[in-house]
């Protein structure tokens, strides 16, 4: 598929534009798929609950585009607050829902192959290691620091999704980096 | 490069169908919804104001006698079912992949296995939907083989309690069914021992699979192969790979063994448990 079409669209003008447009939604998707799906993956720690879990909060933020209002630069604020919406009621409910794609006629799951399975798995290998120390951190601390350097989300896009300022998010990241730096220091 | 090109081709296929249907609803959008619904009935019907008004007081009304009818009932239920007591509990402790949610992909479990579940062990026993997973989807061969799925359901006993799990193997039509098992049985033979499946119409792909509890890291299987005139009995290991406690690996063109050996590795590469049977 030719996703060019999309890729002059800013990220406010996106999400609106995708559920109409085909292209637009590929290259939405693709400009965010590995944050949405690192960000299951790590909190999930299952490549096959991370799958469908992206799978459903593309096709939510497909059925909120017309509520959409872009307030930033990017739409990953929005993106990310209905991923959380959609993890905490998959973790409550005990069963990631499929109410979204079924709206968008979708029947059923898609067919993953193993391949893609192991990708999704490669994200996580390659920062074992992070994830030992951030375990060990207090949670406001750990999750500023997954979202700004595991997720490489801006400080905006955590604040809003924290429901919190800038300046706290930028305080807990700092405040968790140096703690790791002190463990990796003691362990050295 | 795109991490789950069938889910991206999932949902862009959904799209275009909408957009060449030309639909009215829009894409998710919600002419189902409630408070679009309602919203629209209040801009386009004349007097549309005091509709809404009377149909959000008539839900008000049938929402506050569910809730009262179904706050006394409650009562009777908490009793004949205390959450607390899940009688799969054991199996859930033992097993990672019944803890995690459940997937979309695991609730395609074709009604067709409760039947047979039933024409196997009897009436009595019925799957738990909700703890039903798809722990593989094994590859057939070439253009007769179909690939076959792999799912763990949990059942309940003659007494009415989730304790089991059984392992099946389903490709198209029909598939195989494992034992039942209880947490207990997960860590002993014959559950330990890896079982032979199907995956091909002309029986050419066979798989080795058994299931596997948490803290097992590394599986290694050593089949002891049958004797024959010309070649002598000999060992063959094999290292299958783990995923949703289910250890599989391909058994070539014809699995005949005599005995294996299995042996449970933990994290760290040491040995859990190891079981020896005497029984191919």
């Amino acid at each position: 598929m030719d996703v060019d079409a999309g890729e002059h669209l800013s990220d406010a003008e996106l999400p609106a534009t995708a559920r109409s447009d085909p292209e637009a939604f590929a290259c939405f998707y693709d400009r965010y798929e590995t944050s949405v799906v690192g960000y299951f993956l790590r909190r999930t720690g299952d490549s096959e609950v991370a799958a469908d879990l992206t799978a459903e909060v593309f096709a939510a933020a497909l059925g909120a585009a017309p509520r959409y209002r872009a307030r930033a630069p990017t739409a990953a604020a929005w993106l990310f607050t209905i991923a959380a919406n959609a993890l905490n009621t998959s973790l409550r409910r005990g069963r990631v829902e499929d109410q979204a794609r079924r709206r968008l006629g979708i029947q059923g799951a898609a067919e993953l192959e193993e391949d893609s399975l192991q990708r999704v798995e490669a994200l996580t290998s390659s920062d074992q290691w992070a994830q030992e120390f951030l375990a060990r951190l207090p949670s406001d601390q750990r999750e500023a620091v997954r979202a700004r350097v595991l997720d490489e989300r801006s400080y905006h896009d955590i604040a809003g999704e924290l429901k919190t300022s800038e300046l706290v998010i930028r305080k807990r990241v700092s405040r968790g980096l140096a703690n790791i730096r002190l463990r990796m220091e003691k362990r050295s | 490069m795109t991490l789950l090109p069938e889910i991206r081709g999932q949902l862009i296929e959904a799209i275009s169908a909408q957009s060449a249907a030309g639909s009215d609803h829009g894409v998710g959008a919600s002419a189902r919804s409630p408070r679009l619904w309602l919203y629209r009935l209040g801009r386009t019907t004349p007097g549309g104001v005091a509709l809404a008004v009377g149909v959000v007081l008539a839900l008000a009304v049938a929402v506050g006698a569910i809730v009262a009818v179904g706050h006394r009932g409650s009562e009777r239920h908490r009793v004949a079912a205390p959450v607390r007591s899940d009688p799969a509990r054991a199996l859930l402790s033992a097993l990672s992949v019944l803890r995690r949610p459940q997937t979309t992909a695991d609730k395609s479990l074709p009604n067709a296995v409760a039947r047979h579940l039933s024409t196997t062990f009897g009436p009595d026993v019925q799957v738990v939907p909700r703890l039903t997973r798809l722990v593989a989807t094994l590859r057939g061969n070439g253009l007769s083989g179909r690939d076959a799925r792999v799912y763990f359901v949990v059942v309940t006993s003659g007494a009415g309690r989730a304790d089991k799990m059984v392992e099946i193997m389903w490709r198209g039509m029909g598939g195989g069914i494992g034992p039942q098992l209880s947490a207990l049985q997960l860590y002993r033979p014959p559950s330990a021992i890896p079982g032979v499946g199907v995956v091909s119409a002309t029986g050419r792909a066979y798989y080795w699979s058994s299931v596997v509890p948490d803290g097992v890291s590394r599986v290694r299987w050593v089949f002891k192969t049958r004797a024959t005139r010309i070649a002598p009995a000999k060992p063959v290991a094999v290292y299958p790979s783990i995923r949703n406690n289910l250890a599989t690996a391909p058994a070539g063109i014809h699995p005949t063994t005599s005995a294996v050996d299995v042996t449970w590795y933990g994290r760290r590469g040491d040995v859990l448990a190891s079981f020896h049977y005497r029984g191919y």
